[in-house]
């Protein structure tokens, strides 16, 4: 941590020295709550009660955090989790994710059905199968595993026979990339 | 759909210019949102409609929507042609090429795993990188060192079950009842301890409690639903600093 700070002439109060680097760990971190669902980064409420802080002083922290992690090629970016604000760090150019070939293919289908679905946000996963498995594309057993891992590691989330896109989705793909998939989707295998 | 074939010899008004790339344009990006696919026969009578007028393309905005309407014709063509070449690709191919163009828009979230440190002696010593370089400040090479330290115990032996606990015991035998502000309590501290204080509050065992002057007072027993335990961030202690 203390090797990714740059050592440049610091304007700030020190105590931004020992504080960005530990919101650096925090907002970079990956865990699950209670669900087993993955989270990234940390809710902006407990960020406030840790910190002691208030909504502006903690803006300008999170500002001055994004101005050192722009140099390190990342962002620092806020989304809706739950109802709730969280906040994370996130690549500013395109990167490795942990996802196979398959898995990825299949996240696009499902980005591209969600998107078409409007106002519901999610995809009927007998409607996906009939896709996947109907056409054979996959068997049942790589579509059952697939959907597991794209859960497993925070891209969907499965509920009542409809897969809808989880915070990490939102997360790595912005809107337009979004579209920009779901065109792809369509060209490609429906 | 009527063509608009431009009179010979004679130099249609720009308004029937305009309206006609206007027509066009508007056709072709209406399709294309739609994901329908023009034939190509049409297509090319449409092209050929509209050919004619680059020559009297005057002012700006003729110029743009001409653009425009070119630049639909040809996504239109990249379509129909991507559409028949795929016709020949199995199923699994072109899911595995979705994939790719999945991966080529993401710009994944960051996690740093491990010791949160950058390595000194793989990449960055082969280019004569010298950590001092970078940190010539006292508090930087005494916590590099402890770094150091900390990972040299890891590495060199596993710690017991038993001693885990003495040492639960210890850091609780010691910090109970102590109220301290939180940047006394963070130097009081090691990263090992830290961990250890998280965890003794985690399994119940203590709690922290924030009073208003900012000192955090170290109690025994859980918290309970009306007085909640504190977050604390501590430094160094990195394990610590949610579940504290």
């Amino acid at each position: 941590m203390a090797d990714e700070t740059p050592a440049e002439p610091q304007p700030q109060a020190p105590a931004d020295e020992t504080l960005l680097p530990q919101l650096m760990a925090v907002l970079t971190a990956r865990w699950r709550d209670e669900t087993g669902r993955l989270a990234v980064g940390a809710p902006r409420k407990r960020l406030l009660e840790a910190l002691r802080v208030d909504d502006a002083a903690l803006d300008a922290l999170l500002a001055r955090l994004a101005e050192r992690a722009e140099g390190l090629g990342l962002e620092f970016r806020d989304y809706r989790r739950a109802g709730d604000s969280w906040c994370c760090l996130a690549a500013t150019h395109g990167g490795p994710i942990e996802l196979s070939e398959l898995d990825q293919g299949v996240l696009g289908l499902i980005i591209h059905l969600v998107l078409k679905s409007g106002r519901r946000r999610a995809a009927g996963i007998e409607e996906l199968r009939e896709t996947l498995v109907g056409r054979e594309y996959l068997t049942e057993n790589q579509f059952q595993s697939v959907l597991r891992r794209l859960e497993y590691h925070g891209y969907v989330h499965r509920s009542r026979g409809a897969v809808s896109l989880d915070c990490r989705t939102a997360l790595e793909f912005d809107e337009a990339a979004q579209k920009e998939i779901a065109e792809q989707a369509r060209l490609l295998i429906l | 759909m009527s063509h608009v074939t431009p009179q010979p010899g004679g130099r249609p008004p720009d308004d029937s210019v305009l309206s006609r790339l206007w027509d066009v344009a508007h056709k072709y990006q209406r399709r294309l949102a739609t994901g329908e696919v023009v034939p190509l026969r049409e297509s090319e009578a449409d092209r050929r409609a509209v050919a004619p007028f680059a020559r009297r393309l005057s002012t700006p905005s003729e110029r743009s929507l001409d653009g425009l309407a070119y630049r639909s014709l040809a996504e239109m063509q990249v379509r129909r042609d991507s559409r028949r070449l795929l016709s020949n690709v199995p199923g699994r191919l072109r899911l595995r090429r979705l994939g790719f163009e999945v991966a080529l828009r993401a710009k994944p979230a960051v996690f740093l795993h491990g010791p949160l440190r950058l390595a000194t002696n793989g990449l960055l010593a082969s280019v004569g990188f010298t950590p001092d370089a970078l940190e010539p400040g006292d508090d930087a090479a005494a916590l590099r060192d402890e770094l150091d330290a900390s990972q040299y115990r890891v590495r060199m032996r596993g710690v017991e079950d038993a001693e885990l606990e003495a040492l639960r015991g210890a850091v609780k035998k010691r910090l109970l009842g102590l109220r301290l502000r939180p940047a006394a309590l963070a130097e009081s501290l090691t990263s090992g301890e830290a961990d250890l204080l998280s965890q003794l509050v985690r399994r119940g065992e203590v709690a922290l409690f924030a009073d208003r002057d900012g000192s955090i007072e170290i109690r025994a027993g859980g918290a309970s639903r009306s007085v909640p335990s504190t977050v604390v961030a501590l430094y160094p202690s990195r394990k610590g600093t949610r579940g504290g």
